[in-house]
């Protein structure tokens, strides 16, 4: 390997070839990589007419590649994918958990009185509904209105 | 100035979210469609693919972080969808990682003759899209969904690592080894269908 007077280094034919995958997709960001495929370039006609070659290719592919490959998506696929989502926004709410409990005790004592006590817990939980969840718990309707 | 409660602000947001869902990733669907064809191969398992990744989207859109490559995140949702739902049932055959490796050097690049690089050009030009589609179909799903988020997408090859899970160097390799093969196809297609008469220099 040896360096030119402008700074670019020396590289292989095989480098340069092997390098126009990247070179062509435009994602060879190492600046002195460049230089050394340039210089190569400007002095090695046989590289210079693969790297025509090649460019020429890259582009051919890819236009005939994006030509063949545009399937549309068939209207009922579009349709059912826009009804399950809407379907979703309508079951997007919260789910309300209410929760109510009384505890009964009744003691009895050594003397034979009774005691009753009556504890009631009461809570109520309001959390948003995951979409995924939706199609089980579908409780809220006051987003349609 | 209105008070909101706090379940108030989670259903408002909820609501706008799925709102903003719908305007932006449904513009995608001809081209998650499209690229979901290339992963099932058949019409039927694409549509149920993009449906499938469309709700698994949607339910996890609280994760996409906006002003971020929603086209990106959605092929990526894709790619996942598919790895988790189809591709056990298709039963292909993978290519290891460690195969890919270090193809720069063990690939021996040289130079062609014109003859040679003429008859590429010719077949090309007279190449019909069924081949092209055929092509593609046959090499391997690596290769293959490298060379359509390239070509086709026209993604980055950052972008594609992120999408398909690996690492850029395994980009670049699987895209140079699937563009190779798509052209020696598509040369094998040709001389078979007479697009070319005589394809001579390849060495």
């Amino acid at each position: 390997m040896s360096i030119f007077h402008d700074g670019a280094i020396e590289i292989s034919c095989v480098d340069v070839l092997n390098s126009f995958v990247i070179f062509f997709d435009g994602e060879l960001e190492d600046v002195a990589s460049r230089a050394a495929i340039s210089h190569h370039l400007d002095s090695c006609l046989p590289c210079r007419a693969e790297a025509a070659h090649e460019e020429a290719i890259h582009t051919m592919m890819r236009d005939l590649l994006s030509r063949s490959c545009c399937e549309s998506a068939p209207q009922d696929l579009h349709d059912s994918i826009a009804e399950s989502l809407a379907g979703m926004r309508r079951g997007a709410g919260e789910i309300v958990t209410e929760f109510r409990m009384t505890e009964i005790s009744i003691q009895v004592d050594e003397f034979g009185s009774i005691e009753h006590r009556e504890i009631t817990i009461e809570s109520t939980q309001i959390e948003s509904i995951h979409p995924e969840h939706t199609e089980s718990k579908n409780i809220d309707g006051e987003l349609d209105k | 100035m209105g008070e909101m409660t706090s379940t108030e602000i989670v259903r408002e947001s909820a609501a706008d979210r799925t709102l903003r869902f719908e305007r932006d990733a449904l513009a995608f669907t001809n081209q998650l469609y499209a690229a979901a064809l290339r992963y099932t191969k058949n019409p039927d398992d694409a549509r149920d693919l993009v449906q499938d990744t469309y709700l698994k989207a949607f339910a996890s859109f609280h994760q996409f972080e906006p002003g971020t490559n929603l086209k990106a995140w959605l092929y990526r949702v894709l790619t996942t969808t598919f790895i988790n739902n189809y591709r056990k049932k298709q039963r292909q055959p993978m290519i290891s990682n460690a195969e890919l490796e270090d193809w720069q050097i063990a690939e021996a690049a040289s130079h062609t003759s014109d003859q040679g690089k003429s008859a590429e050009v010719e077949a090309l030009e007279k190449m019909p899209d069924s081949d092209v589609k055929r092509a593609l179909q046959e090499i391997p799903e690596e290769f293959r969904m490298a060379v359509y988020f390239s070509d086709v997408e026209g993604f980055s090859y950052k972008e594609i690592a992120e999408i398909l899970d690996i690492p850029t160097g395994t980009v670049m390799s699987r895209l140079h080894r699937g563009r190779k093969q798509l052209r020696a196809l598509l040369m094998d297609y040709a001389k078979d269908r007479g697009y070319v008469s005589s394809v001579g220099g390849e060495s």
